[in-house]
């Protein structure tokens, strides 16, 4: 196994574990981002297995779509504020998991990668992003922007959830025309590092809340 | 030179992608900027009203201390000094050959200091001003009724409910004890009532105070004090500076409600 794998499922694996040591300690919304984490930890060493075992990983994913949508669209649900849109947020799962069925059904079996619903969600979470930075404009906390949890994982969300659908289509073009591709996924490696990382960091920061400094005038 | 469709789809792939990450990048920079003086107008604002409060505490604690010399004074004026008037003409009117009316007299001038200095010891009491509101809400409250009761005009009833928490909110009872005064101070002023009934409850983290006369009332949607009244928009203004609300219930003839609910403590 590839170092880089190692390091990388370590990663997850630590922030899995900070997680759930402080799950105690986090607010609500990042509870559920601890348990996010935590399912998407399994999936990628479950993953790994099955590319091991049946050289295909695709199953894994399918699944992982709708936890992944799931456990993020709740983290929202719990940041933005207004009894509507955290209803519709929460009843978007289930309109979101027909439509990843319907995908495995009709367009990508459960042997393909689900890059369809993964696009899709990462499109609305790009919404949801944008809705909560606005909310975080309306109503400006005391504390430093840098040490504020949920400053650190809306902007993971935002740029990881444009920033993947992108590399999909560099890579499906790469790939298509047969073009080297390993500057690419090595990028994409970094990324998620980077990515899991500041998620991690958001947590962090949430769990230590009280001990935050007031910014000055 | 001539682009081929493989070299059109990367420069095409390319351009999105640096159009896209410059976007981003954009964004988070304006976003950090606009946060920021967000942020800055958000802390002047608080501080602006941090500066309101304080200034409201203030005036409050300078009304009740005006309040408290105009009652004193008028105690002065009218019985402190009518007693003591009274005693210089008995101890004038003495005739010292007539030793058993002399006696009287003595005794009846004696009564009389000595009841000035049990007038003038209650008043003593008052002028501690900020020390009534020290003993709490409900004992100041006592306090202020039972001067109200002394003018003999008003049958006050006054009663409280519920257990108030062990520590008290020194800025929150101040501005309710002014709210009391201003609104007995309507009632003496333009009610003509003859019956007050003032009762202070404490329930689930809200204190409610209920003042409620038998006077004149008035039509409290059409009636312009209710807006403008120097007395009642002090209440409002004041209720609000401590998260409160206010309720007026009143209709000619038919007497005055006033409710103050305040979050306590």
């Amino acid at each position: 196994m590839a170092i880089d794998l190692i390091l990388y499922l370590l990663l997850l694996l630590s922030i899995s574990l900070y997680g759930i040591v402080s799950y105690k300690k986090l607010t609500i919304p990042f509870k559920a981002l601890a348990i996010t984490i935590l399912w998407i930890s399994l999936s990628e060493i479950a993953a790994r297995v099955l590319a091991r075992t049946i050289h295909n990983s695709s199953p894994t994913y399918h699944i992982l779509c709708i936890f992944l949508y799931a456990g993020f669209t709740v983290t929202y649900s719990q940041l933005l504020t207004g009894a509507r849109l955290k209803k519709g947020l929460l009843l978007s799962i289930i309109p979101f998991t027909i439509l990843c069925i319907v995908n495995i059904i009709f367009f990508q079996s459960f042997f393909s990668f689900p890059s369809n619903t993964i696009v899709i969600s990462y499109l609305l979470f790009v919404v949801y992003s944008l809705i909560l930075f606005m909310q975080m404009l309306n109503a400006p906390k005391e504390v430093n922007i840098f040490k504020q949890g949920i400053f650190w994982f809306n902007i993971a969300m935002l740029v990881y959830s444009i920033i993947t659908p992108l590399c999909f289509g560099v890579s499906n073009y790469l790939h298509v025309h047969k073009l080297y591709a390993n500057l690419l996924n090595d990028f994409i490696e970094y990324f998620c590092f980077v990515y899991y990382a500041t998620l991690g960091y958001a947590i962090y920061l949430d769990k230590n809340r009280y001990k935050m400094t007031l910014v000055p005038a | 030179m001539n682009l081929t469709k493989n070299d059109t789809d990367i420069y095409l792939i390319l351009g999105s992608a640096i159009l896209l990450l410059t976007g981003l990048t954009g964004f988070i920079i304006y976003f950090l900027v606009l946060y920021r003086k967000k942020q800055v107008l958000h802390l002047i604002e608080r501080e602006k009203q941090a500066l309101q409060f304080h200034q409201e505490m203030l005036n409050t604690q300078i009304e009740i201390q005006e309040q408290t010399m105009q009652t004193i004074g008028t105690d002065l004026h009218d019985n402190i000094g009518q007693l003591l008037s009274l005693t210089s003409l008995t101890l004038n009117s003495i005739n010292i050959t007539n030793d058993v009316k002399a006696q009287a007299k003595i005794e009846s001038a004696i009564g009389l200091t000595l009841k000035s200095i049990k007038e003038l010891r209650q008043l003593g009491k008052l002028l501690q001003g900020d020390q009534l509101i020290a003993m709490g809400l409900v004992e100041a409250i006592r306090h202020e009724v039972e001067w109200i009761e002394r003018s003999g005009k008003y049958q006050v009833h006054y009663s409280n409910e519920g257990e108030f928490p062990a520590e008290w909110n020194k800025d929150k009872d101040l501005v309710i004890f002014r709210i009391l005064q201003e609104t007995l101070n309507n009632i003496i002023r333009h009610s003509s009532a003859s019956q007050i009934d003032i009762k202070l409850s404490y329930l689930d983290n809200v204190v409610l105070l209920n003042i409620s006369d038998n006077g004149v009332g008035f039509d409290a949607t059409t009636n312009p004090a209710v807006k403008h009244g120097m007395g009642l928009h002090n209440i409002h203004k004041r209720a609000a500076i401590i998260g409160g609300e206010l309720a007026i219930n009143s209709s000619p003839d038919q007497g005055t409600t006033i409710t103050i609910i305040v979050p306590y403590p």
